[in-house]
């Protein structure tokens, strides 16, 4: 969760998916072409269904007149008129044709029109009107009369519906089968995506010691390759500075142990050698002011050997080469006891655990680092150290019962960072667990062969 | 000064600094002390004493070889009679809680009084406990875990190992005194360790120290 920083430009604001801009897309695409092809289909429609009424009109008439011949006159041939117009409308029952003839004076009697299949909408956009034909007519007598022909188009119509609703639903079906293939396409290639991005957002914490698996996209696998390629080197730059922060450590801890015994050896007894001689005239001379001298380089020397004592003191814990880390732990603790009454402290140790460990002085400084910590920030009442052997590994944990604190907001200090170096440094790590009021742990593994 | 008449007192001293020897030898046969002979290592000091033993060894705990507290420990095994004084640069209490779990009667500071020595060299020829004041200061205000309760806890027999233990004597010696098996005097040790709460014999020893029951 990122939190725009000030004075840093806010980050864009994320888009729609690429999945769902694609998606959109078709969906735009998918609408034109189905409005095209209703303006299309329409417009052909009408078009057809005109041009089939016509023709049908006139195919009726020339029927007519070849089928049924001259129309009877009406008052003498009644009979045969009759019969003449029944077989005219019987002609007219064909599909979507109605037939009539009319005296002058006469209105067609028409039956109402067949109810349409297709939508009211549709006959409205084809314009489905019927049409009529006329054509003029004389009886037998030479009255003049009206053959009307009236073509409905519902049939057609209901014709020209089917065709079209079938074409939509293909359609609809071809737009539903494409997105719901790109949905699939798309979400399968880009899955590689989601793995890169998890990778990246692995070695923004830190962690470099994934490797992103291959997805099949030739394109992704290779930014997935150039990704593990740069946790790799970050791994190695971070392996090789550990490496050196450790080998710095190393050398330190060793120069200090150097200096720490080259005083210890030879300033340290030479200057006790000289406090015998002081001594030894102090107490045989028999002129005063020999006397007075000699105490007087006795006790010079007393400062300068208190002054050493410090300095070794500081410089390096001489009780772990000689007695081994649970004696010098043990020796620290007590000693920081003493100084902090009336904090009570417990040590516990696994004799399991080998008395000199490689890595003994680490163990050391770090519990050193630790106690400082609980002095100037804990206001404890109880501190517990405690070491046990786990495997191939030293397992140290320094725990207090004091204030505590958020481990990830103390961060300004290098005591915990320190702590955490050192451990990783030597292949191990080290972790700190605390919250307000909760005191403070701090629990290390540092491997044994090391 | 604090130095006795005849007969004189006769030391072995070890030391691989030779000027501290010279030094050292200088001041105590200055004040009536015999150093009978001298030696630079571990195994030369341990030679010197079988060979001519002698009231009090003056050893140093950072030897070449194979190092103070062991030679130490060989001597008290040799003879468990050895009236040893650690005299040492070592100011931590561990060093002289391990030297006085090894059997040392004495321990002194280098940084101390050379007076603080001679007057050690004597109360250790009579077999007396002394520690230069820096150690027993530090010895008697280290806490230990073992509260006073759980010493008043112990048996008659549990308390008489706890005290021979932290005195410096080895199980069998104890074994020896006490008519036990070196084993059983190995068990109860660890049960009293445990009772205690205290994790190591140098523990015993400040324990004891610090209550009084034996002296620093
Ligand atoms: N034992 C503890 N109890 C409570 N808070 C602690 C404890 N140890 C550390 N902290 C908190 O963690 C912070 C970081 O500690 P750290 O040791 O890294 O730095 P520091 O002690 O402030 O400075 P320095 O670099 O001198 O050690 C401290 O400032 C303190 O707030
Ligand atoms: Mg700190």
């Amino acid at each position: 969760m990122s939190v725009p920083v000030s004075g840093r430009p806010a980050p864009p604001r994320p888009g729609a998916s690429l999945r769902t801009r694609l998606l959109r897309g078709l969906l735009a695409l998918s609408l034109v072409a189905f409005a095209l092809a209703v303006t299309l289909a329409v417009a052909n429609t009408r078009h057809n269904v005109r041009a089939e009424l016509a023709s049908s009109a006139a195919l009726a008439l020339d029927l007519v007149d070849g089928l049924l011949g001259p129309v009877p006159a009406l008052p003498g041939d009644a009979a045969r008129r009759a019969e003449w117009l029944d077989q005219l409308r019987e002609l007219g029952r064909h599909r979507h044709l109605r037939l009539d003839l009319l005296a002058p004076g006469d209105s067609p009697r028409w039956p109402a029109p067949a109810e349409a299949a297709a939508p009211a909408w549709f006959a409205a956009l084809v314009a489905s009107e019927p049409i009529q034909f006329e054509r003029e007519r004389r009886d037998a007598d030479g009255t003049p009369l009206r053959l009307l022909v009236r073509a409905d188009p519902a049939d057609e119509l209901a014709e020209a519906w089917t065709d079209f609703s079938d074409f939509l639903a293909l359609l609809a079906g071809f737009a539903l089968l494409a997105g719901l293939l790109v949905w699939r396409l798309l979400g399968a290639a880009l899955a590689p995506v989601r793995v890169i991005l998890g990778g990246l957002d692995a070695l923004a914490h830190g962690d470099y010691d994934g490797r992103l698996a291959p997805g099949g996209v030739p394109e992704l696998d290779r930014i997935a390759a150039t990704v593990d390629r740069l946790a790799a080197t970050l791994a190695a730059g971070r392996a090789e500075n550990r490496r050196l922060a450790g080998h710095a450590l190393t050398v330190r801890e060793d120069e200090r142990r150097l200096l720490a015994r080259e005083l210890h050896d030879e300033l340290g007894q030479s200057l006790s050698a000289i406090q015998a001689d002081a001594t030894l005239i102090a107490h045989t001379a028999t002129d005063p002011r020999h006397i007075e001298s000699a105490r007087a380089i006795g006790a010079t020397t007393a400062d300068i050997l208190g002054s050493v004592r410090e300095l070794i003191r500081r410089l390096h814990p001489a009780v772990l080469d000689v007695l081994g880390l649970r004696a010098a732990l043990e020796q620290l603790l007590a000693d920081w006891a003493v100084r902090h009454a009336p904090v009570t402290t417990r040590f516990d140790w696994d004799p399991a655990l080998p008395e000199r460990p490689a890595c003994g002085i680490h163990a050391y400084r770090i519990v050193q680092e630790g106690l400082t910590n609980v002095t100037r920030h804990a206001a404890a009442g109880h501190v517990e150290l405690r070491l046990w052997r786990e495997a191939d590994a030293l397992r140290l944990e320094l725990a207090d019962d004091g204030r505590g604190c958020d481990p990830a907001a103390a961060t300004d200090g290098f005591g915990l960072h320190g702590i955490r170096e050192r451990a990783q440094s030597f292949g191990g790590h080290a972790t700190i667990e605390s919250a307000p009021g909760q005191g403070l742990r701090i629990h290390v593994r540092l491997p044994l062969d090391g | 000064m604090s130095v006795s008449p005849p007969p004189p007192i006769r030391v072995l001293l070890v030391d691989d600094h030779a000027v501290v020897r010279a030094g050292f030898r200088r001041l105590l046969e200055g004040c009536g002390v015999r150093v009978s002979a001298e030696a630079d290592t571990g195994e030369a000091g341990y030679r010197a004493y079988v060979d001519a033993p002698c009231e009090v060894v003056i050893l140093d705990l950072a030897l070449p070889g194979r190092g103070g507290l062991e030679t130490l420990r060989r001597l008290r095994a040799r003879d468990a009679a050895a009236r040893v004084l650690v005299f040492t640069m070592h100011d931590e209490p561990a060093f002289a809680e391990q030297a006085l779990a090894a059997g040392a009667l004495g321990y002194v500071t280098k940084s101390s009084s050379p007076e603080v020595l001679l007057d050690a060299v004597t109360r250790v020829a009579r077999g007396e406990r002394c520690l230069s004041p820096d150690i027993a200061e530090r010895l008697a205000l280290a806490p230990s875990g073992g509260p006073q309760a759980a010493i008043e806890a112990l048996s008659p027999r549990e308390f008489e190992i706890f005290r021979q233990l932290a005195a410096g004597h080895s199980a069998a010696e104890i074994g020896e005194r006490l008519a036990l098996s070196a084993k059983t005097v190995a068990n109860y040790g660890s049960q009293i360790r445990a009772r205690l709460g205290v994790g190591s014999r140098a523990g015993l020893a400040r324990l004891a120290i610090r209550l009084g029951l034996i002296e620093a």
